[in-house]
């Protein structure tokens, strides 16, 4: 049998291979000792061994392998794990006497790790050869790193690898409504300690749980945009279906919320209605202060330019929603005309008296007049559609390090127009899922879970008040457009985050798509020429395996 | 600038230099080497200029008075070297891995002193070129990185001993002594410009109206390629014209040169493009008569790690034009007096330029001052004859300190293999 322990002769091809990843192994500046860190129960022998054998092939050298048997009664997996631990000194085993669960297992396996970093790996899921020499790299390039995950797959049955996950890079907001981090996931050893390992109250989201915590202690996270993990999906797992666990819903909520309450954020997580593993935000009815003072401290600011759309936009803005805003300003050329729409809704109109109309000075000039703590963009071709709309788009612009959020933007026929823009510097903006039903679940959860985004739109944009003053407000060289896109630019190069919130749900009239394609082409000139570097580094929140065009989260 | 090189009390000796040119003949900087090697002949050195390809090539750029040789010939040079001896160097320009191969075996073999001339941040092109910070690429094994390295390029570790044998260095802007990491004696060897071929009151070779372009038009002109390494700056340059035609001014840029787009936004760059006048590829001799056409001219770009390191050819050509230059505030900007001299750009965004352009169009007085100054800079500061000089004299010190250190063994002598 420990025949069956030996690597297979390598190929020519393998050789090859083997001298390029040599010379990668001999490139790191640093090599830490990776713990390998698997609980084990009751696994079917041939994926234990296939799983643990991935570790073995593994083309980075320092690693150490560490299994934690929770209690195993049939003492198959016994078997197993002795061979291995008495063949090869880098694996360590530990039997608990009885089953305690998946977190009581994974902290039994953490104590005997000794690696500078611990990597995460199920019983009978596998990794790439490659994967902890990619890791490696990473922690090389960036020594200050404490966590890093990739992407991932499944694997079926019969071993066919199906159903990438191409993740964006570390969005906060985006890990309260979905599990997204999954694996691969390696986190340096003294942190998981310092959050106390797994906690068994959340058996079965147990790894999501325990992201949650390391993420209140640090934030030097990074993303690796390859496929490092392979999940296998056997019956029961959530890999199979989250669905497949009862329960997971209620206690991913149940985990966010304790979260949320642990950072300060005065919201709760519920299950989605229609698509209960996706959690969201809403308002915590004990914390949050109340709606009508909320409304109070929003000024809206339209640029008009002319048209009907102004109506509709007043009558949604007074007529649906629960509580109407503090103050209402519109900054037109046609002052009267304006004034007339309006009718007798409380508006203040401001008048453009420059010859050329500029939605960006504009909608300065209408920042300058308003006295809100929160402003409110918004385009003539929005209409809002439901009550709640401010409080929810008010929760995720006030998440920690948020300078702004927008809703998902939606066409009349209830497909979506944009959740969010991706940037590139061949495709400077593209909205995110257009066209998909707007109440589908996206990539992902890509379009019911709020995220972080490169880009919300001004056709509906609430923004701290603050935080667009420290940006300095639009760039009054864009004429037409762009200058929304760009003022998300500059207010993520302060440091500050932009959220697509997924709720509240706004229908625009005219789409944004047609507006860009409508644009000025020297704004979208002049928007890669201030953004090019950043375009060219590519969106941290669109993962490079995605095709660019169209921003639909197709591989390409 | 050292000490040593701005002083040069002493006449000029005669001596043996071979240039060991990393491309071939007939681009940008082979017309620098071109000048110094006639203006040192002309002073009665002895020069070679070793380059890639075709040695003929050097007639696109003049007629030399100097030898010009393929790299494969420099057998042949040190036999004659050897058999007549007199003080001898090598001029290594720049540290690339084909020069540094060509300068070792010849200096090793006559036993003379070579000086490294650094005019980019050659471990800022490797990065760029592999794909792979330099850093990192030296971190393999040297087999992997002879594997991997181009003879273009710099060897990410071979170099670093090239560099620290070497008895001088020169760069073209000071910014790239940071490089002399061994504190080696260094001189600024700058660039000349010919200031007849590159004057202000040249004719230009077809009028304004030929070309489309009103009377009461503010010219640009711009001669180089687009490709991708300067596709973001010229992106900016097309954009500023665009901003100040959306603001109602009348300006006009003039290209000359070929547009190789590569990853930048096509329908951006293609449609700032349809206003520009663009000439294509205009022959070298042709080009001072086209900036003729000019009110004014822009190297656009940002003072970032790539212009900091680096002077563009065409800034001498355009400050001996005599109209006023907006340019980045780095390299040949760092000496040039803002506002008297040239406009410099801090960001050197699209924004900037136009901003810049602005201030050029509403200001008769400024435009006057900044071509005389422009003018009076090229004049005083790029004499091609004066700089070739002066690099002569920084080569005769590092000769003589060299024959000092090494008075047991003659210059020429054979060295043990």
């Amino acid at each position: 049998m420990a025949a069956r322990l030996r690597r297979p002769a390598l190929t020519r091809r393998g050789r090859a291979a083997s001298r390029t990843v040599a010379a990668e192994v001999e490139a790191l500046p640093s090599r830490p000792l990776i713990s390998v860190v698997m609980p084990a129960y009751e696994t079917d022998p041939k994926l234990l061994r296939e799983a643990i054998d991935s570790v073995r092939h593994q083309r980075y050298p320092d690693w150490e392998l560490c299994i934690a048997d929770d209690g195993s009664p049939s003492g198959r997996v016994r078997r197993v794990l002795d061979r291995y631990r008495d063949r090869d000194r880098r694996i360590k085993v530990t039997y608990l006497e009885r089953n305690r669960g998946i977190s009581a297992a994974t902290n039994a396996a953490l104590e005997l790790a000794a690696g500078e970093f611990v990597a995460f790996l199920d019983h009978d899921d596998m990794l790439p050869s490659d994967a902890l020499l990619r890791v490696a790299q990473a922690l090389g390039d960036d020594p200050e790193l404490d966590l890093v995950y990739s992407d991932s797959d499944k694997l079926t049955l019969h071993g066919t690898r199906a159903d990438p996950f191409f993740k964006p890079d570390w969005s906060p907001t985006y890990a309260l409504g979905a599990m997204y981090v999954g694996h691969l996931l390696v986190v340096r050893r003294s942190l998981a300690e310092q959050v106390g390992g797994f906690d068994s109250a959340y058996d079965k989201i147990q790894d999501f749980e325990f992201m949650l915590r390391v993420s209140e202690r640090t934030d030097r996270i990074h993303h690796i945009p390859l496929i490092l993990y392979h999940w296998r999906a056997i019956p029961g797992s959530i890999a199979a279906g989250a669905e497949q666990k009862s329960g997971v819903p209620e206690l991913q909520a149940k985990a966010v919320s304790a979260h949320l309450r642990r950072i300060g954020v005065a919201a709760v997580a519920v299950p989605h209605q229609e698509i209960p593993h996706r959690a969201q935000l809403a308002p915590d009815p004990e914390l949050t202060v109340e709606p009508a003072e909320l409304a109070a401290s929003v000024s809206v600011v339209i640029a008009w330019r002319g048209g009907e759309g102004l109506e509709r936009l007043l009558a949604s803005l007074f007529g649906v929603s629960a509580h109407p805003p503090g103050e209402v300003i519109v900054v037109a050329a046609d002052a009267p005309a304006a004034a007339e729409l309006a009718g007798a809704h409380p508006v203040r109109v401001v008048e453009d008296s420059d010859d050329v109309f500029s939605r960006s000075r504009a909608a300065n000039r209408g920042a300058a007049e308003a006295g809100g703590e929160w402003l409110l963009f918004c385009s003539d071709a929005a209409e809002i559609v439901e009550p709640g709309w401010l409080a929810e788009l008010h929760l995720h612009a006030s998440l920690p390090g948020t300078a702004a959020a927008g809703p998902l933007i939606s066409r009349p026929d209830g497909r979506t127009e944009a959740a969010g823009f991706a940037v590139a510097l061949d495709h400077p903006v593209e909205p995110m899922l257009a066209g998909v039903d707007a109440a589908a679940d996206g990539y992902y959860g890509a379009l019911v879970c709020a995220r972080d985004v490169s880009a919300i739109s001004a056709e509906f944009m609430l923004i701290r008040r603050s935080a667009f003053e420290r940006a300095a407000g639009f760039e009054e060289n864009y004429a037409t457009g762009y200058e929304d896109f760009d003022l998300c630019q500059r207010l993520r190069a302060l440091g500050l985050g932009v959220v697509y919130a997924a709720r509240p749900r706004v229908v625009v009239h005219e789409t944004p798509a047609a507006r860009l394609e409508a644009l000025d082409i020297v704004d979208r000139a002049l928007f890669v020429d201030r953004w090019y570097d950043q375009l060219a580094a590519g969106d941290p929140f669109f993962n490079p395996n995605f095709a660019r065009r169209e921003a639909s989260f197709v591989p390409g | 600038m050292t000490a040593a090189a701005t002083a040069a009390p002493e006449a000029l000796q005669p001596m043996r230099l071979v240039i060991v040119y990393f491309g071939p003949f007939n681009v940008n900087s082979a017309i620098q080497a071109f000048h110094f090697a006639g203006d040192l002949t002309a002073a009665g050195w002895t020069v070679t200029l070793a380059g890639v390809g075709d040695p003929g090539m050097i007639r696109e750029v003049g007629e030399p008075s100097f030898e010009c040789v393929n790299h494969h010939d420099l057998p042949q040079v040190l036999e004659r070297c050897r058999q007549a001896p007199e003080p001898t160097i090598v001029f290594a320009w720049t540290p690339r891995e084909n020069v540094r191969v060509a300068t070792e075996d010849f200096t090793r073999r006559l036993g003379c002193p070579y000086v490294i001339h650094l005019e980019d941040n050659e471990w800022h092109l490797y990065g760029e070129a592999v794909g792979r910070p330099i850093e990192e690429v030296r971190r393999l094994s040297i087999a992997e990185q002879d594997r991997i390295t181009p003879p273009a390029l710099i060897h990410p570790t071979r170099s670093e001993a090239f560099m620290a044998n070497a008895a001088g260095i020169t760069v073209i802007t000071e910014e790239l002594n940071e490089f002399n990491r061994a504190g080696l004696p260094h001189h600024v060897a700058r660039p000349g410009i010919d200031p007849e071929r590159f004057r202000p009151d040249l004719e230009p070779p077809l009028s304004r109206a030929a070309l489309g372009i009103g009377a009461d038009e503010f010219v640009l002109v711009y001669h180089g390629t687009v490709h991708y390494a300067n596709q973001h700056e010229m992106l900016s340059l097309y954009l500023a014209v665009k901003l100040l035609q959306r603001r109602g001014r009348k300006v006009r840029l003039i290209r000359l040169g070929e547009t190789d787009p590569g990853g930048v936004d096509p329908r951006s760059l293609g449609a700032l493009r349809d206003r520009v006048v663009e000439l294509g590829s205009v022959g070298w001799r042709e080009i001072p008569g086209f900036l003729a056409l000019a009110d004014a001219f822009v190297q656009p770009g940002a003072p970032d790690d790539f212009n900091r390191y680096r002077l563009p050819s065409k800034l001498p050509e355009f400050l001996a034009m005599g109209r006023p230059v907006v340019l980045p505030d780095c390299n040949i900007g760092h000496d040039l007096e803002h506002r008297r001299e040239a406009l410099l750009l801090e960001r050197g965004d699209g924004i900037e330029i136009a901003a810049r352009l602005e201030q050029l169009i509403d200001d008769r007085e400024l435009r006057d001052r900044l071509a005389a100054g422009a003018r009076s800079f090229a004049l005083a500061q790029l004499n091609w004859k004066d700089n070739s000089i002066a690099l002569g004299h920084f080569l005769n010190r590092i000769s003589r300190a060299h024959s000092g250190d090494h008075q047991s063994a003659p210059l020429t002598a054979s060295p043990a293999r």
